[in-house]
């Protein structure tokens, strides 16, 4: 139980991490003037 | 006879409220909370009290925002407009120390379950059932909402204890932490230097972010939607940069009036009867388990790692994957000074704290997806 809880966190955030990996290659910030 | 007992409990009930106001007033420890709590626990230990029972002010706020899940779910919002993801976008690999730091959640659920077990040969040990074992241990999450969200979910009985037991670990992380890092770590490995590289994330990354990671975690799990999905409004309010208004309403003016609400509707829950039972004991000493080994699956993780990467990680960066912030980013950089005044760790362990409020709310998500 509390092995799949941990697993499925890191499934989630490796997800995430795929996620954002795609959006910085999309629209890198380098490119665009309205960045924080 | 019963009278003197019900004084005496009422007495401890009051030392306790006054022991939260002092830690919040002389120690600063998680003020905005722990005071109204500290004073909601008074207020509802008074004999005879108006402020509880059917028509008192304190059981028509928990009606209203505890019993619901509406308050933690507005101090999400407020909380997702004050969080910058800049410090994880830029470094999106932070977030695996993000879910490796919510070990303690996990393993503080087992030691629940376990404690169950012994219940039959000592009967002041208590036996937790499993949604009451996982409340407890998401305090490990060192994130006071989910805490409270998971926990008025599963166990609303615990949730004054819970709540307690939260927000003290997370004000006394400074004092938690280093010990176990030191025990985990050499000076050599401490004094691991990473490299940073600051640049501008865009901000249709910032704005695609938060959207994004609902629809995700909501296809994973639909019960996360409320949890997650409120965080992630509010940041959309932040990043959006067009209502700005909006934003900063749920940065203050929500913040800070559903904060007032939340502590003393959860005071109104530490009642002398269900407050002073052995279990309040063990909820404490169980936190503090959670936030160890928290500490410890970070560390681990990132010297797992290190065994694989040519480029090391500074393995303190693995403690800062929990989600009290910024107090344990602050916790990894002091340390990190203190191995090697030339060694700057602030944005490495800055960014591995943001990952750790992500992966918190993903752990609360997946607790409840798993046992709801």
């Amino acid at each position: 139980m509390s092995g799949i809880g941990l697993l499925s966190v890191f499934g989630v955030l490796l997800l995430f991490y795929v996620m954002l990996h795609i959006l910085m290659k999309l629209f890198p910030g380098k490119n665009e003037n309205d960045s924080h | 006879m019963q009278l003197v007992v019900d004084y005496w409990r009422v007495a401890v009930m009051f030392a306790i409220g006054g022991t939260l106001i002092y830690l919040a007033v002389k120690k600063e420890y998680e003020p905005t909370l722990l005071l109204p709590i500290g004073f909601g626990a008074i207020l509802t230990n008074i004999p005879g009290s108006s402020a509880i029972g059917e028509h008192g002010f304190l059981t028509i706020l928990y009606r209203a925002g505890i019993e619901n899940e509406l308050f933690p779910i507005l101090i999400f919002i407020a909380v997702g407009a004050m969080i910058d993801f800049g410090p994880l976008l830029r470094r999106p690999f932070m977030l695996f120390f993000g879910a490796a730091a919510q070990f303690g959640i996990f393993a503080t659920l087992m030691t629940g379950l376990y404690l169950g077990r012994l219940h039959g040969i000592a009967s002041f040990i208590p036996a937790f059932t499993l949604k009451q074992a996982a409340s407890i241990g998401i305090i490990g999450a060192a994130d006071g909402p989910t805490s409270i969200y998971v926990s008025g979910l599963f166990a609303p009985e615990l949730l004054g204890p819970i709540t307690v037991a939260a927000y003290s670990y997370m004000s006394l992380v400074p004092l938690v932490q280093p010990p176990v890092i030191r025990m985990l770590t050499t000076p050599e490995e401490r004094r691991i230097h990473m490299e940073y590289q600051e640049f501008r994330v865009s901000k249709t990354v910032r704005v695609l972010f938060p959207i994004l990671v609902t629809v995700i975690a909501g296809i994973i799990a639909p019960i996360s939607v409320g949890l997650i999905g409120s965080l992630m409004l509010g940041n959309l309010l932040r990043e959006s940069g067009v209502v700005d208004r909006l934003s900063k309403s749920a940065q203050n003016e929500l913040a800070n009036i559903v904060t007032l609400f939340l502590g003393i509707a959860i005071g109104s829950t530490m009642v002398a009867d269900r407050f002073l039972q052995p279990s309040t004991l063990f909820i404490i000493l169980m936190g503090l388990v959670a936030f160890i080994f928290d500490t410890a699956g970070g560390v681990i993780f990132a010297k797992v790692l290190n065994l694989f990467l040519k480029r090391k990680v500074n393995p303190m960066i693995g403690a800062a994957g929990i989600s009290a912030f910024p107090m344990s980013a602050r916790v990894i950089h002091k340390m990190g000074i203190e191995e090697d005044p030339t060694n700057y760790l602030l944005m490495h362990a800055v960014g591995a704290n943001v990952a750790g409020q992500v992966g918190s709310i993903i752990a609360g998500a997946m607790i409840l997806a798993l046992i709801h």
